[in-house]
């Protein structure tokens, strides 16, 4: 059983520190801005720009929007642009759990935290959720921000009432939470192998990859998720997030942490 | 309280314990000495649960370390030799956070904190972040941190390294109140041979793994079989009269091995008064901790 003490004090203990490192915290409100905010700006001066006759990748679930041009919006600021924020949960989890374990070996802190009377899974699951909750609460805010400024833009620009499309919720929701905690998981087995960060962040740019490269498929048009797509991805990324967990706990020695 | 039984733990080739077996008593402060890498901090790791012996048996407070190690946990406190401390959080949070992953009650924490923070003279400074502490700060926060929960067992590996002298007397006799007051078991691995002259109640030596002595700290320091005069003028003048017994002469003091004190040394004194020797001083010569280290560590 897990106590909830321990996990309480621990994440305590690492919002108290992440918060305090001004670069991270920066970094992260960077990333936000950018994909929330930026992003949309930018696609809609563009849109502006060049009018609505463009070819755009329109995914094929667009619910009630009929005419064209709702198409167009609904397809590139609902199924389009949210793959970006997508990323937020999962950069922001990754850049923050990779330190998990080898950042407290590298400031000598470690000792002290093996120290306390914790299991491994305690360590483990606490570790994970310190990382996680902030990523996750950082890309629901990004999504929010997102999202209104796009209604916004388009009520404003079009008199169109743009609502949140079941694969856009999907995929905040449901999608980038499971894919974030699978990414936390894999950075934390990282963190718990390697002796120093800068492996640790070398080998972190592995993980990132298959994202990017999914995202640079959705940009050329070449995947365009459906609704029963991103179902099925989710339930895949799930069941491996409870197999990875597994292995994380197999492969946690505090031996080896140490010496 | 604290049980090893050969104990065993080797690090590639090299074995780092070697079949140690040992027992430290409650309210006992049991003095871990030996050279570096003789295997102290090994064994403190062992205790403290981070290292898992590859053979043998280690029990705290009737606890097994091997099958219970979260739980052996609870009921010790370790200062490492590197203090790991969180740099990044205040003197206070450092100890708030060691509050609540032990489950204090928060008033209780909150009483316990701000007393030790008193007692080690941090007060002021609660609210600095850690990595402006000097070493001493740091060394009397880590203190304050493994003490905080209420250990039943406190595992001080080189406790007094670092520190300015009055400090370490300071972190001394915090130690020494801690054993008599609270019964606390007290496993203290130090270089200090008069800290652990001082402190300990028993000593054990530790060198290449293998544990060679343990001894109750008062019987180390034992008479010989030697005795010393001491006179006014040359002792060289005077060898013609010390023939009969094998002797060390430096300066003006006399090293006289004897065996029946009480018959031979008034005999000497008396020949040596007759010869005009002035005595000065007449002692046993008794071998201290510091002797029977250096003894020990040189394979005596």
């Amino acid at each position: 059983m897990v106590r909830s003490y321990i996990v309480k004090g621990i994440i305590w203990k690492e919002w108290r520190e992440l918060f305090r490192t001004k670069t991270i915290v920066a970094t992260l409100s960077i990333i936000s801005i950018m994909f929330s905010i930026i992003l949309p700006l930018i696609f809609s001066f563009a849109l502006t720009l060049e009018g609505t006759d463009e070819s755009i990748p329109i995914g094929g679930e667009l619910g009630n929007f009929t005419t064209e041009l709702e198409k167009m919006l609904a397809g590139l600021y609902i199924l389009f642009l949210p793959l970006f924020l997508t990323l937020i949960p999962i950069i922001a989890s990754s850049t923050l759990a990779v330190y998990s374990f080898v950042g407290e070996k590298e400031r000598k802190t470690l000792e002290s935290l093996l120290l306390i009377p914790a299991t491994d899974f305690e360590l483990l699951i606490s570790k994970i959720l310190s990382v996680y909750i902030p990523a996750i609460a950082l890309g629901f805010i990004s999504n929010l921000i997102y999202f209104l400024i796009v209604k916004l833009y388009i009520e404003v620009t079009y008199s169109i009432t743009l609502l949140p499309h079941p694969i856009y919720l999907l995929t905040v929701f449901l999608l980038a939470p499971t894919l974030a905690f699978l990414v936390v998981e894999l950075n934390v087995f990282i963190s718990i192998i390697t002796d120093n960060i800068k492996t640790a962040e070398n080998l972190q740019g592995t993980i990132l990859l298959p994202f990017i490269l999914l995202l640079i498929g959705t940009l050329s048009g070449a995947v365009i998720l459906t609704l029963k797509e991103i179902l099925a991805i989710t339930i895949t990324i799930a069941i491996a997030t409870i197999g990875t967990l597994k292995a994380l706990e197999k492969k946690f020695t505090r031996e080896k942490l140490i010496t | 309280m604290i049980f090893l039984d050969n104990v065993w733990k080797r690090f590639g080739r090299i074995y780092a314990v070697q079949g140690v077996s040992l027992e430290v008593n409650e309210g006992e402060v049991f003095g871990y000495l030996g050279p570096n890498g003789a295997g102290k901090t090994t064994t403190i790791r062992i205790i403290s649960t981070l290292l898992k012996p590859d053979e043998g048996y280690v029990e705290v407070g009737g606890i097994s370390a091997l099958e219970m190690p979260e739980k052996v946990r609870e009921i010790i406190g370790v200062l490492p030799e590197n203090v790991n401390l969180y740099e990044n959080l205040t003197g206070e949070e450092n100890l708030l956070f060691f509050a609540k992953v032990f489950n204090l009650p928060k008033s209780v924490a909150e009483e316990r904190i701000r007393e030790y923070l008193e007692f080690f003279g941090l007060e002021n400074r609660k609210n600095d972040l850690v990595g402006k502490y000097s070493k001493g700060m740091k060394k009397r926060l880590a203190l304050a941190r493994a003490m905080l929960h209420n250990p039943r067992v406190l595992l001080l590996d080189e406790p007094t390294s670092g520190l300015s002298p009055e400090v370490a007397l300071e972190v001394e006799n915090l130690i020494k109140r801690l054993s008599e007051r609270e019964n606390i078991t007290i496993f203290l691995s130090t270089h200090n041979l008069d800290l652990a002259e001082r402190l300990c109640d028993r000593i054990g030596i530790i060198i290449n793994g293998k544990l060679v002595l343990v001894e109750e700290t008062r019987k180390v320091e034992t008479f010989t079989s030697e005795v010393i005069i001491k006179i006014r003028q040359k002792a060289r003048n005077y060898e013609n009269i010390l023939e009969k017994w094998s002797y060390q002469i430096v300066e003006n003091h006399i090293i006289l091995k004897v065996v029946n004190y009480g018959e031979e040394v008034p005999k000497i004194i008396k020949d040596l008064v007759q010869n005009g020797a002035e005595i000065l001083e007449v002692y046993p010569k008794r071998e201290t901790l510091w002797d029977v280290y250096m003894r020990v560590i040189r394979g005596g």
